[in-house]
C-alpha cells in the first residue's frame, strides 16, 4: 500500500512537473482563450569567433527566447508613452546607437550620457559608461525602469505584454508560461543581445585571412596596436585599452580609464566613482568598443566629438591632465620634448582609415536584428 | 514478482556500476593526480604591495602603481639527483595584483595539466612565452587577450607589465605615467629555483602541496640598474635599452622563494 502511494505521489508530481505551461494549467473559459502547449527550445546558434577570448554561451540560449527578445527589445509598450523601446537609442543602422551626442528621453529629457553601441556582449562583464551593473539582464531591464527613459515599472510592464495576445504564444515557446514575470523579459533581451556579435568586417576578415588592407589601412592597423618609443617607434597607442583583438578595453584592475577629456577643475560627470565612491575612479568611464566605430559617433561618454578626426586630435594633443587620468595618456609620446602624441597628420589619416576597417556591414543589415514591428501595422 | 525483484535489483546494480565506470571514462579522477599552489606574495620596500599607493624607489622617486602582472609558463619540475624533469602541459598563466589583495594564488590542478608526483628539488618558469606560443599564427587563439597581454603578431605578447604614475615637482603636471611592457624574446626570463634549502617539494597524487613565493616589486627600480625616472626612457619603457634594465632587475631577487608546505 505504501509503494501504491509512493507511486500515486511520484505520477501527480510528473503531471504537475511536465505542465507545459509553468504551472498555469491550461483553462479555457472561452474559445479564444490561448492554451499555452509548451515551451520549444530550439538551441540558438551563435559562431563564436575563434580568434576572440575564449567564452561559453550561457546555458539555455534558445531560438524562442531569441525572437521574444527581439520583439522586447523593438516593444514601444515598454515605455509609458508608448513611443519609445530599446530599440529607439539602440538602432541597428547605426550599430545600436542613436546618432546623438547624448540620449533623449521618454519626455524629451537630454540624459547625461550618449546611448552606448551594442555588440558582443558575451565579452563584457561591465554595462553602461559607468560600469553601474555587472550582469546583461540587469542591463536589459534598468532602462524600462528608469523614470527619465521608459518610465515603467516591472510589473507594470508585464502586465502591458500580458493584454497583448501576440505575447502570448511568443512567451509560451520562449518559457512555457502565460503568466509572465521580469526575469522572462531579461532573460529574452539578453538572449538577443548576446547573439549581437559583430564579427564580419574587413578587419575580421583580414583576421581570417580572407581579406588584405591596403597600405594606409595596415599602416594605421600597425599604429593602433603600437606603443611609441619616441624617435625609434611612432605608434598611435590605441592598442593598450582598446583590446586588438576584440577593440573593446576592460584592462586594468577594474577596466575603468581617465582618457583625459577634462582637467579636475571642469569635471561634470564622476563617472565610475559614482559607483565606486572611491575618488581614485573619478572621471572613469568605460572604455567601449570600437567596432562599427565609423557609424557610432558622436563619440565620449558625452558625445562631445562629432568626427573620428576630433577624436583623434584629442588624444593626439588635447589631453588634459587630472589626478586619475590614465597613465598610458601620458606614458605615450612620439616626440621625446613633448607630452603629446604627436602623430603626424598622415598617420592620423591611417589610423582612422584603419577604424572604418571595422565597419562590419552584415551586422548592421542583419535582418535577424532588425525591428519586427516595422513590416507590420500594431 | 519473486523472481523479478532481484533481476530489478541486478539491473539498478549493473546500471549503477556501468554509470560508474562510464563517468570515469570522461572525468579524471582528482585523487590520481597531486595538486599544487604557488602563492605569489607581492611586497614593496618589505611592506605588503598595494595597487594605487604612493612607494619611493631606491632612486628616492616617488611612484603609485595603478597596474602589474605577468605571464608564468613552461613550469618544470626538476629532480637532480636522479636527472628527471617533468614539465606541465597547457600550462600558461598570468600572475596579477588585484585591488583587493596583494597575494595571487595560482591553483594548479594535476588532472589538466598532468602534473607529476614525486620529490622535486628545483623547479622552473618563465616570466613569458616560449617562442612557438608567443609567435602563434595570427588566426590562433590567443592567451590572456582580456588582460592585454597580447601586443601584436610582430612582437607577440607583453610577458611583464607594469603601469603606473610618477611624482614630481620637476615635471608639468604634478603626475606623470610611467609604463613597462616587456616583450619580446631577447627579455624572456627564466628563473630556477633551488627547493631544497626549503625541503624537498612532495607531489603526492589526491593531495595539495604549496609553493610560496615573495615577489619585491620594487626590485624593479634598482640592482643592477638603478632606475632614475626623471630619465623619459624610463617612463614609457616598451622595448629598447629602458626595458632591457626592467628586465635585468627583475631577473634579480624579484621572486624569492619563501617556504613550501607539503602535504
Amino acid at each position: 500500500m505504501r509503494r501504491i502511494s509512493y507511486y500515486l505521489i511520484f505520477i501527480a508530481g510528473l503531471t504537475v512537473s511536465c505542465q507545459k505551461n509553468g504551472g498555469n494549467p491550461p483553462a479555457p473559459d472561452s474559445d479564444n482563450e490561448f492554451v499555452c502547449e509548451g515551451v520549444t527550445n530550439t538551441p540558438l546558434t551563435i559562431d563564436l569567433p575563434t580568434y576572440f577570448p575564449p567564452r561559453s554561451l550561457p546555458k539555455g540560449l534558445t531560438e524562442e527566447k531569441f525572437e521574444l527578445g527581439r520583439h522586447l527589445f523593438y516593444e514601444k509598450k515598454l515605455s509609458r508613452t508608448n513611443t519609445v523601446s530599446c530599440g529607439s537609442c539602440h538602432q541597428q543602422s547605426l550599430a545600436f546607437t542613436d546618432g546623438l551626442a547624448k540620449g533623449v528621453g521618454l519626455y524629451g529629457d537630454t540624459l547625461r550620457r550618449a546611448s552606448m553601441s551594442l555588440s558582443n556582449l558575451l565579452w563584457e562583464d561591465k554595462f553602461f559608461w559607468d560600469s553601474r551593473t555587472l550582469s546583461l539582464e540587469e542591463q536589459a531591464l534598468q532602462p524600462i525602469e528608469d523614470h527619465l527613459e521608459m518610465d515603467l515599472t516591472l510589473e507594470e510592464a508585464i502586465e502591458r505584454l500580458e493584454e497583448d495576445s501576440l505575447y502570448d504564444e511568443l512567451f509560451c515557446k520562449a518559457f512555457g508560461v502565460t503568466e509572465y514575470q521580469p526575469r522572462h523579459i531579461a532573460e529574452a533581451i539578453v538572449n538577443f543581445e548576446i547573439a549581437l556579435v559583430s564579427s564580419d568586417s574587413k578587419y575580421d576578415r583580414y583576421l581570417r585571412g580572407k581579406e588584405s588592407l591596403s597600405l594606409t589601412e595596415e599602416l594605421g592597423r600597425q599604429l593602433f596596436v603600437t606603443h611609441p618609443l619616441p624617435r625609434s617607434v611612432p605608434g598611435a597607442n590605441c592598442g593598450d585599452c582598446h583590446n586588438p583583438l576584440l577593440t573593446n578595453g576592460f584592462l586594468g584592475p577594474n577596466g575603468m580609464k581617465n582618457n583625459g577629456l577634462d582637467s579636475a577643475e571642469n569635471f561634470t560627470d564622476l563617472g565610475f566613482e559614482e559607483v565606486t565612491g572611491n575618488p581614485v575612479d573619478r572621471a572613469k568611464f568605460k572604455t567601449t568598443t570600437l567596432r562599427n566605430i565609423e557609424l557610432t559617433g558622436p563619440y565620449m561618454h558625452d558625445g562631445r566629438f562629432k568626427t573620428l578626426e576630433e577624436v583623434m586630435d584629442h588624444y593626439n594633443e588635447g589631453l588634459n591632465w587630472s589626478p586619475t587620468i590614465d597613465p598610458l595618456m601620458f606614458a605615450s609620446n612620439n616626440d621625446p620634448n613633448s607630452l603629446k602624441l604627436g602623430l603626424m597628420p598622415y598617420e592620423i589619416d591611417a589610423v582612422i582609415e584603419f577604424l572604418k576597417c571595422l565597419t562590419d556591414s552584415s551586422f548592421v543589415n542583419d535582418p535577424r536584428f532588425s525591428d519586427p514591428f516595422e513590416a507590420t501595422v500594431k | 514478482m519473486r523472481i523479478l525483484r532481484p533481476s530489478i535489483s541486478l539491473s539498478v546494480v549493473m546500471f549503477a556500476l556501468v554509470l560508474t565506470f562510464s563517468c570515469c571514462e570522461d572525468s579524471e579522477d582528482p585523487a590520481s593526480y597531486p595538486n599544487l599552489s604557488i602563492q605569489f606574495d607581492h611586497y614593496f620596500n618589505n611592506n605588503v604591495f598595494e595597487l594605487n599607493k604612493q612607494y619611493v624607489t631606491a632612486n628616492q622617486d616617488t611612484v603609485e602603481i595603478l597596474e602589474h602582472k605577468y605571464i608564468v609558463s613552461n613550469i618544470v619540475f626538476i629532480n637532480s639527483t636522479q636527472g628527471i624533469e617533468r614539465s606541465l602541459k597547457n600550462a600558461y598563466y598570468l600572475v596579477k595584483v588585484s585591488l583587493d589583495s596583494h597575494r595571487y594564488q595560482l591553483s594548479i590542478p594535476g588532472s589538466s595539466t598532468g602534473l607529476p608526483p614525486g620529490n622535486w628539488d628545483k623547479i622552473r618558469f618563465l616570466i613569458g612565452l616560449d617562442s612557438a606560443t608567443n609567435f602563434a599564427p595570427e588566426a590562433a587563439p590567443k592567451l590572456f587577450t582580456d588582460e592585454g597581454m597580447f601586443w601584436d603578431w610582430n612582437t607577440g605578447y607583453k610577458f611583464y607589465v607594469m603601469e603606473g604614475r610618477y611624482f614630481s615637482k620637476d615635471l608639468q603636471f604634478p603626475s606623470t605615467g610611467v609604463i613597462a611592457h616587456i616583450g619580446d624574446m631577447h627579455n624572456l626570463v627564466e628563473l630556477e629555483f633551488d627547493l631544497s634549502q626549503k625541503g624537498n617539494l612532495l607531489l603526492e597524487n589526491g593531495k595539495t602541496s604549496e609553493l610560496v613565493l615573495n615577489v619585491h616589486v620594487d626590485q624593479l627600480f634598482v640592482d643592477p640598474n638603478l632606475v632614475n625616472l626623471s630619465d623619459s626612457s624610463f617612463q614609457q619603457a616598451m622595448g629598447g635599452p629602458a626595458a632591457v634594465s626592467y628586465r635585468q632587475n627583475y631577473s634579480n631577487g624579484y621572486w624569492v622563494l619563501n617556504s613550501i608546505s607539503n602535504p
